[in-house]
This record gives C-alpha cells, structure tokens and sequence, in this order.
C-alpha cells in the first residue's frame, strides 16, 4: 500500500485534510486498518523530516513510532482547530524534543549529520549538492528554535501560524526567529546570497 | 486590494510567500513590492534559493521498513492488555472530561436505580420461589469449570446489546473483567456441548477476530493451572 505524503507545495490536494481528519475519526474508535494507511502515509515524510537532526536511524524510527503511538491514543482529541498535519508534526515535533531532554548527550539531535543523505550524491548536479552543503552548513550555526522554524517553514511547509501552533509559541515569536534566521543565514551564506547585506529597514 | 505595507512588513512575508503559505492579498502586495525594491527582490532571491535546496530531499520516496509497523502493533497491544485505555477514550481536555463526568455521573445514577429496583424484585421473588445462587462474588473461590479460555478486548464502540450477541453467536460468555470491563476473560458457554475445547476454543476466537469490532481475542494460557 502506498499513501502519498501530505505535501502543500508538490501535491495540491484540498481534500486531503477533510480525508485525514476521517481517518482520525476511525482511528479515535479503534481502527487499525485506516491506522495503518495513516502511519504509511506520514512515515516518509516524519523520517526525512527527522532525518535533518539526527543521522541515527534507530532514533528516527523509534521518534516516528513514539509519534504515531501518540496519534493512535489521542486520536479522539482531535477537533479540527488545525490541519490534521499540523497536528501530527506538532506530535513529532514534542517526541523530537522529548528524545532531545532524555538523551541528550548520545541523541545526536539537532547536530548536524555530514554522512546521512536521503538522496545519492551522484545522482544530483554538482550546483545542486553544493548549494545543499552550503545550506547545512548555514543551518548548523542557527540556534535550535530559529533552525527549527525554518525547516518547519521551508521544509515541511507550515504556514506561520502552524508553527506557532507545533511549536507552542506566539505568531509574533515565530516572525521574530524566522527574521534572525534569515539575518544569520544572509550573513553566514554570502556566496548564496551574493555580496549584498540584508537590509529589512531600509524604506520604514 | 491590501494598503500599502511598509518595507519591513513586506520584508517579513517574504519566506511565506515563498513556502506558498501567504495569504493571496500579502502575496500580492509583497509582488507588487518586488517590482520595486532591489532589497527585497534580492532577499526574495535568496529565500527561493534557500527553500528549493532544502527541499531537494522532500520528495524523495522512501520505503517504510516492513518491521517498522509490527513493532507499533506490538506495542499498542501491549498497552492495550496493560491498560486499558482505548484511544477514544485517552486524555480529555477539562471542559470534555467535565462533561463526560457528568454523563457518568448521571449513568451511575441511572445504573444504582435500577440495581435497587432488580434487587428488590429478586427479594420479592425469592419470597416464593426458592434461588439456586447463579452468581459468584469476586472474593468468592474461583470455579475452575468457569476459568477463561479467551482474552477478549472489544472496541469501546461496542455495546452491551452487540456484545451480548457477538459473545452468543461465538458459543463464549463473560466469565472474567477488569474493573471498566475493557478486558474481558470468556469461556464456553456450553462447555459439555463440545468435548474437544481446544477446537472450540479455536473456533471461538477466529469468529471473535472476523468481527471488525474486536481489538483483540487471544487464548488464555491454560499451562499453569493457578494462572488467571
């Protein structure tokens, strides 16, 4: 059985979210047949997702079935006041951070992983590879909650206030971290951003 | 039309225009914005080139390891059997927990009203007909023709009415519970009808298991005699 991953960007789907909040549903009373549909279909998506902390595959997994373990007992707790992925980040989100408190010294979490890729080295256009070491590097040197917010933007594609909802903060302190995250990244990535200096005030 | 926003607001909206997030009138004035200030043009730029490098992994298919699963089942079973929580019934906000406080309150109620009224038609009845006891008190000695066979844990949607039925048509009864009756413990319900309990037992259980509303049925280890 194959689910597609939950995708904004790639996969425009306006149903799936009316599909999955159903799928909770049946969940919530017991359903293990829709539970696996759910679990193939956000497994992908939450390991490449962890994949970007830690290169240890064991934690991944183990994070990933923590997560979907949470989703199967709080399946009933779902009202809808976010999309159904929003949730399920947000439920990976806190495992991820759980994980991190227990174990902090042998997780690897949020320590860069110059080894683990998804993707074959050869099989990508030697700019295209540079500009993904350029960006690791970039991202290492950020603060947790700034490279949080920005892989919860950039790469999951949550809106701002989706992550202010995974991350259990303001609107305004997700636009703050966004905005420093984009300072350090300007000032940490010159050769992608060219010689240019970020200047957000000038014209206020 | 959205007014006119100032740069730095317009500054700010860029990585959510970018993620395709933004709102369609922000997306406008931010576009509309780019056209001209060489600033944010540039930082639109780099942002674009940000969020396509770190999602050159995003669409990477990625197969679920098949054991990955099994272990989850494994554990939900395992909760399942330890306690018994069903997923419905986990962790209520206060204003639910409150109401279904309330509901249980009123169940309760309902539930001793109606005790009271069977029990004094029992005494009344037991005034002309003498009872053979058909019941056994928890502190009462276990009846081994009464052990049971079969671990049931149906879904909390079942009802009484359908359990009662489901039990009737698998040949078992309630002969064991844990105290919210989440866990049930069954045995035959004709146990002299049927000679070969293993075949019964077996029958039973895949019966149990093909109804869709039965979390678990497996049989009761029956090696150690004093096991419950």
């Amino acid at each position: 059985m194959n689910e597609t991953s939950p995708d904004r960007n790639s996969a425009p789907d306006p149903g799936a979210d009316a599909r999955e909040a159903e799928w909770l549903r049946a969940v919530a009373g017991g359903d293990r047949r829709t539970f696996e549909r759910l679990y193939l279909r956000y497994h992908g998506l939450l390991t490449r997702f962890l994949a970007r902390f830690t290169g240890r595959r064991d934690l991944i997994d183990e994070i990933v079935n923590e997560t979907m373990w949470v989703v199967w007992r709080s399946a009933g707790r779902f009202r809808g006041e976010s999309k159904v992925a929003t949730w399920i980040i947000g439920i990976a989100y806190r495992s991820m951070m759980k994980a991190l408190r227990d174990r902090p010294a042998s997780s690897g979490l949020l320590v860069p992983d110059e080894h683990h890729d998804d993707t074959p080295l050869e099989a990508l256009e030697s700019d295209q590879a540079e500009l993904r070491d350029w960006i690791r590097q970039g991202m290492a040197l950020l603060p947790p909650e700034q490279r949080m917010t920005m892989e919860l933007a950039y790469y999951l594609g949550q809106s701002c206030e989706e992550i202010a909802s995974v991350m259990n903060c303001a609107v305004g302190t997700v636009k703050a971290r966004m905005f420093h995250a984009r300072l350090r990244l300007r000032n940490s990535l010159p050769a992608l951003g060219g010689e240019r200096s970020p200047n957000p005030g000038t014209g206020r | 039309m959205m007014p006119s926003l100032p740069h730095r607001q317009l500054w700010d909206l860029i990585p959510w225009v970018v993620n395709g997030t933004a709102a369609p009138d922000e997306r406008e004035a931010v576009e509309r914005h780019l056209a001209e200030c060489a600033d944010c043009r540039d930082e639109h730029a780099f942002q674009r080139l940000l969020h396509a490098g770190m999602r050159q992994d995003r669409d990477v298919i990625e197969s679920v390891p098949p054991a990955a699963f099994e272990r989850l089942l494994t554990k939900l079973d395992a909760e399942a059997t330890a306690t018994p929580e069903a997923p419905r019934r986990a962790h209520g906000t206060r204003r639910r927990r409150a109401r279904r406080s309330r509901q249980v309150l009123t169940a309760v109620l309902v539930t001793q009203t109606l005790a009271l009224s069977l029990l004094g038609a029992v005494l009344l009845a037991r005034a002309w007909i003498p009872i053979a006891p058909v019941f056994r008190t928890l502190s009462s000695a276990p009846d081994h023709a009464e052990k049971a066979t079969i671990r049931l844990v149906p879904s909390p949607a079942l009802r009484m009415g359908e359990l009662h039925a489901l039990l009737a048509d698998a040949g078992v009864v309630i002969v064991q519970s844990n105290r919210d009756g989440s866990i049930l413990g069954l045995a035959p319900a004709s146990p002299a009808d049927h000679p070969d309990e293993r075949a019964q037992q077996t029958a039973a259980i895949a019966r149990l298991r093909a109804d869709p509303r039965v979390l678990l049925a497996e049989p009761v280890a029956t090696a150690d005699p004093n096991a419950h």
